[in-house]
């Protein structure tokens, strides 16, 4: 499949007396993409196709990859913190805030805190809420590799899983992931992948926001999505059939569509 | 030549699963189900396990040593500190050598320092009070963050020293324990404090922060080089502190069987095997999870030889590597005076018991040993 691929910029930046590590491309509002658990990636597909109609902004989260760490950063709202920083500092206004999964969660603190420099919330497959129903599968007391194989409903299949995993395989100790997988241990593991104030803190936002689920999420049950997006005033839901925890990965296409119709509505 | 203690040892475990678990749960620990845990069974082997720590202090054992680890049948000692104030009224003599108490899974380090200052009153004063890191899966089974491990370590160290030797009322104000008043009525008889040894497999930052504290640093049953570059590294880090190492800094867990004929003991050894290896058929994320351990501890040399593991050595292998010992009082005595003085141990473990041995051979070993080898190792 051919790409029409976005040159794109790769830099350390300081912010927040902490270098940051971060791609960036395109042209038009700002995008922040924020990613989860699987930590930096590269310049991915999603990337890419938000890239043609906004800048796409694509940080590596502070203790993950090349990010430093600042030591008073133990957990998401932390992270949050540091992200309005990184707004205010760039200073982007305007922006369309998307997140994965654990940065799914730091957007919504982000957007709970501080709306006005946010144009649009996207929260994809996010962590943050716990679930009543069901669980949110415990990502650490797994193998690594069990967990990323759980991320996708057919590791086989989808295509971009299968370059950065054949690209990089997992390792299971040490590795350009190993500080990623520390600082979502640091941030996440108790209370156990959630703020218990958050979907309260939630009620206030006041920007316009797209919740999207995989319907086959096997780390984050769909309720979780439901949750957030009652929960966030006018909050638009979209289940995504044919796809797991990693939407970005699995149906990048489709993900990039819904998006970028509900940003540029 | 300074006087060697002995100690007695066992894991006190639990006997009583179906060994086909083991396919379903090959580390046999942390997930595998409580349901086929039973209590009636249980009770009978604690009630076996604590005669048996009689047996040990009466026949002369210097200390009996005791463990702590959670949801795992190779170890029903969930409370280290239960087990330390049944020694207290039990036995006599014998010291109370706790290696150790998991301090990372103790939410409040205060109670642990009022707890251990009980046992030491209540036993005279026999308490040697070891301090561990333990394996990032107690941390798992104990809803603490592994990634906090040795700062927690270090930090409720400090915090029972400060309750066991500052006079109080005082605040204390750390990272992950904050007290306003510590004024523990239930100080240690032990003056200083009660003695503190700290025991470790192979991470040279454990044997580091030992020797750094002047704590007797225990080596639990590495193979006898890789303990031997231990010992130097603590040996360097003393004398880059100021003081000479002895005997009495470092200490060895062995496993050990006495019996009557060498066939008895040969035959009682493969219970030291009873798991198939379980331990080492945890994931990484279970023994040393994200965040655990640093992977690159600056200035500190990882060990050059490398340990085969226990479980991995064939049945004469191991006994061939000295890190299993079993034969009558004469060739196991030779064997233990070999690694006491290879090693230069002031304090030697023999840990004498584990899966289905029974309680009469057990018996007859602590006695065997008490009456015979310990004598004999004692003379010379």
């Amino acid at each position: 499949m051919v790409l029409s691929t976005t040159p794109y910029t790769d830099e350390v930046l300081a912010i927040a007396g902490t270098q940051l590590h971060l791609l960036k491309g395109g042209s038009g509002r700002p995008a922040l993409v924020l990613h989860g658990i699987e930590g930096p990636e590269g310049w991915l597909q999603l990337h890419d196709l938000l890239s043609q109609h906004a800048t796409v902004y694509a940080p590596s989260h502070p203790g993950y990859g090349l990010s430093e760490r600042p030591d008073w950063l133990e957990s998401v709202t932390h992270m949050a913190y540091f992200y309005e920083r990184f707004l205010r500092e760039s200073r982007l206004e305007e922006v369309d805030l998307i997140g994965f999964g654990l940065g799914g969660w730091v957007a919504a603190e982000m957007a709970a805190m501080c709306s006005h420099n946010l144009a649009h919330l996207v929260l994809v497959d996010s962590a943050g809420i716990r679930p009543q129903a069901g669980e949110t599968l415990d990502i650490f007391i797994r193998s690594w590799g069990d967990v990323v194989s759980s991320c996708v409903t057919d590791p086989e299949g989808a295509e971009e899983f299968r370059r950065i995993y054949d690209a990089e395989p997992i390792q299971a100790f040490g590795g350009r992931r190993e500080a990623g997988r520390v600082t979502t241990m640091r941030m996440a593991y108790r209370p156990y992948m959630h703020s218990p104030a958050l979907l309260a803190l939630l009620q206030g936002v006041t920007t316009p926001t797209l919740v999207v689920h995989g319907a086959e999420d096997r780390i984050v049950p769909v309720e979780c999505s439901e949750a957030f997006a009652s929960a966030i005033p006018d909050a638009k839901l979209r289940i995504l059939d044919g796809c797991g925890h990693w939407p970005h990965f699995e149906r990048p296409d489709a993900l990039a569509e819904a998006i970028l119709n509900f940003t540029r509505a | 030549m300074s006087k060697t203690s002995y100690y007695y040892f066992s894991e006190q475990p639990y006997t009583g699963y179906d060994p086909a678990l083991q396919e379903q749960h090959p580390s046999l620990r942390l997930t595998l189900p409580n349901t086929h845990f039973d209590p009636e069974l249980a009770s009978e082997l604690y009630s076996r396990y604590h005669d048996e720590y009689v047996v040990a202090d009466e026949v002369g054992f210097d200390g009996i040593m005791i463990n702590e680890h959670h949801t795992a049948p190779f170890c029903m000692q969930a409370s280290i500190n239960v087990t330390g104030a049944i020694l207290a009224k039990i036995t006599k003599r014998a010291k109370i050598l706790m290696l150790g108490n998991p301090l990372p899974v103790v939410d409040n380090p205060l109670r642990l320092s009022e707890e251990l200052a009980m046992i030491d009153m209540i036993s005279g004063g026999r308490l040697i009070s070891g301090f561990v890191r333990g394996g990032g899966v107690e941390s798992l089974a104990n809803n603490v963050n592994p990634v906090h491990n040795r700062e927690r370590f270090e930090e409720a160290h400090d915090m029972i020293m400060a309750a066991w030797t500052r006079p109080g009322p005082f605040s204390w104000e750390g990272k992950h324990f904050q007290y306003r008043v510590v004024n523990p009525w239930a100080l240690p008889l032990q003056k200083p404090h009660p003695p503190v040894m700290v025991p470790g497999t192979v991470s040279p930052e454990t044997v580091v922060w030992a020797a750094k504290h002047r704590y007797p640093y225990v080596v639990l049953g590495s193979s006898l080089d890789q303990t031997k570059e231990l010992i130097e590294l603590y040996r360097e880090t003393a004398a880059q502190e100021g003081y000479e190492m002895g005997p009495e800094h470092i200490g060895y867990l062995i496993r050990t069987f006495v019996a009557d004929t060498e066939e008895k003991a040969q035959a009682e050894g493969r219970n030291f095997f009873w798991q198939n290896g379980a331990l080492n058929k945890q994931i990484r994320e279970w023994m040393a999870p994200p965040g655990y351990a640093s992977l690159d501890f600056a200035g500190i040399r990882k060990t050059r030889a490398v340990s085969k593991d226990f479980d991995s050595q064939a049945y004469q292998e191991a006994q061939d590597n000295y890190q299993l010992v079993l034969g009558t009082p004469e060739t196991v005595t030779e064997k233990l005076r070999y690694i006491r003085d290879t090693l230069g141990l002031g304090h030697m473990c023999l840990w004498s018991m584990d899966g289905h041995m029974t309680h009469e051979d057990t018996v007859r070993c602590i006695e065997l040993m008490g009456r015979e080898v310990l004598p004999a190792l004692r003379e010379a």
